[in-house]
């Protein structure tokens, strides 16, 4: 279902990144248990090993580091930058932020190994799924 | 017989009493010290290694209360309200801070929502903002092209889909009675000015103890349609004006097209 639903996006001009490699994997691995974030998901690596990262109509997915789109004049950041940045809040205790869309956050709980979609301010959670695929699809259900 | 009162008792005479006899100083002898002698250190005992403590199974995931289960999201919960932290004048600040100029300060009051309702606005943020997206595409070009997206994010703008680094904002959150309308969206670039505004919100809602949001929030507010941190030059004139030309919410792509095709007729 994900090779699929990445199929559809690179026709609808989806912006790719290389594929995360092994040796990286593993930095933003240790690097987000030594900040007591959860390990990342399965499916989720399956993600970053066909792109580091996504963006699709304002819809953000982060990779394993940081990327410097220096033609439009910013940085998206990895996984480690923006879940440090929502790591005091109590909410996102426990929860590994893996994208973001207009007033959305994109998580991967692991209390209940299931992905929200929570509110970007009060951090409620307005739909879960066992698997990212079929998050995902939540957001692209349009395209199909 | 009647009963008389008892007479008072008969005080004694006064006798002045010897003072006590107090005993004479006598010097004492000082507490003989003990001669000092070393004492052995103690014997300390042989490491002998112990075995580790067993431990205590861990609690089932539905026996930690703190932890949220997945039962816990099946019914949707509305949000609390907690005091407010800190006045106008203290988030003002920290909006000076922050590079986002053409930007109010406003203070909205929590509203408290059904849960349910919540949900459904979420859901009709998609619908609104696809149709957001077409409307600014049409009717905001110069604004867009002020904040320098080129002609294919414009295209692309209105087909109802945001280009790269850009974003529908929702000015006042639904929760402090922010709607779907047009006049509450903003478009505005996700990084940097999205995620600064949103660092204003966020530090307000994590400075509350015990969770929810502040019953009174500073939110900065863009005016307009799509959020531009500097003065709009135009390419037709004016200084800050909307472009009302009957050229205006036409890319130069279309003119070339509209060229080519009265070129053909002829």
């Amino acid at each position: 279902m994900l090779n699929r639903i990445l199929e559809t996006l690179r026709k609808d001009d989806a912006v790719f990144f290389p594929p995360v490699d092994e040796r990286s994997l593993r930095f933003v691995g240790s690097m987000l248990a030594s900040h007591h974030f959860p390990p990342i998901p399965n499916d989720y690596i399956a993600l970053m090993k066909q792109t580091d990262g996504l963006l699709w109509n304002g819809i953000e997915l982060y990779g394993s580091r940081a990327n410097d789109r220096e033609a439009l004049g910013y940085t998206l950041p990895g996984l480690i930058e923006a879940n440090l940045e929502f790591s005091t809040f109590d909410a996102m205790r426990g929860k590994l932020l893996l994208g973001r869309a207009s007033e959305e956050l994109f998580v991967y709980d692991s209390a209940d190994r299931q992905y929200h979609v929570i509110d970007r301010l009060d951090f409620s959670v307005s739909c879960s799924f066992p698997t990212f695929s079929e998050a995902l699809y939540l957001f692209i259900d349009e395209l199909f | 017989m009647p009963a008389y009162p008892a007479p008072y008792p008969q005080q004694q005479a006064y006798a002045p009493q010897p003072y006590p006899q107090q005993q004479a100083y006598a010097p004492q002898p000082y507490p003989q010290q003990q001669a000092y002698a070393p004492q052995p250190y103690p014997q300390q005992q042989a490491y002998a290694p112990q075995p580790y403590p067993q431990q205590q199974p861990a609690p089932l995931q539905s026996q930690v209360d703190n932890v949220p289960t997945i039962e816990s999201y099946s019914e949707p919960q509305p949000t609390q309200a907690v005091e407010a932290t800190g006045d106008r004048s203290m988030w003002e600040w920290q909006l000076s801070q922050l590079d986002l100029p053409n930007m109010e300060l406003q203070e909205v009051n929590f509203v408290m929502l059904n849960a349910q309702w919540k949900l459904e606005l979420r859901k009709a943020f998609k619908r609104a903002r696809r149709d957001f997206l077409k409307y600014v595409g049409y009717h905001n070009v110069n604004e867009l092209m002020a904040i320098g997206l080129s002609e294919d994010d414009i295209r692309k703008i209105k087909k109802g889909k945001a280009c790269e680094n850009v974003n529908v904002h929702v000015k006042i959150p639904f929760d402090y009675g922010g709607t779907n309308d047009f006049s509450n969206l903003i478009l505005m670039q996700t990084h940097p000015f999205h995620a600064d505004l949103h660092k204003i919100i966020d530090l307000q809602v994590s400075h509350q103890q015990k969770g929810g949001l502040p019953k009174k929030l500073f939110v900065p507010v863009p005016s307009g349609k799509v959020y531009v941190p500097g003065d709009i030059v135009l390419s037709s004139g004016g200084k800050t004006k909307h472009d009302r030309s009957v050229y205006a919410g036409f890319l130069e792509s279309t003119f070339e097209q509209i060229a080519e095709r009265s070129a053909m007729d002829r």
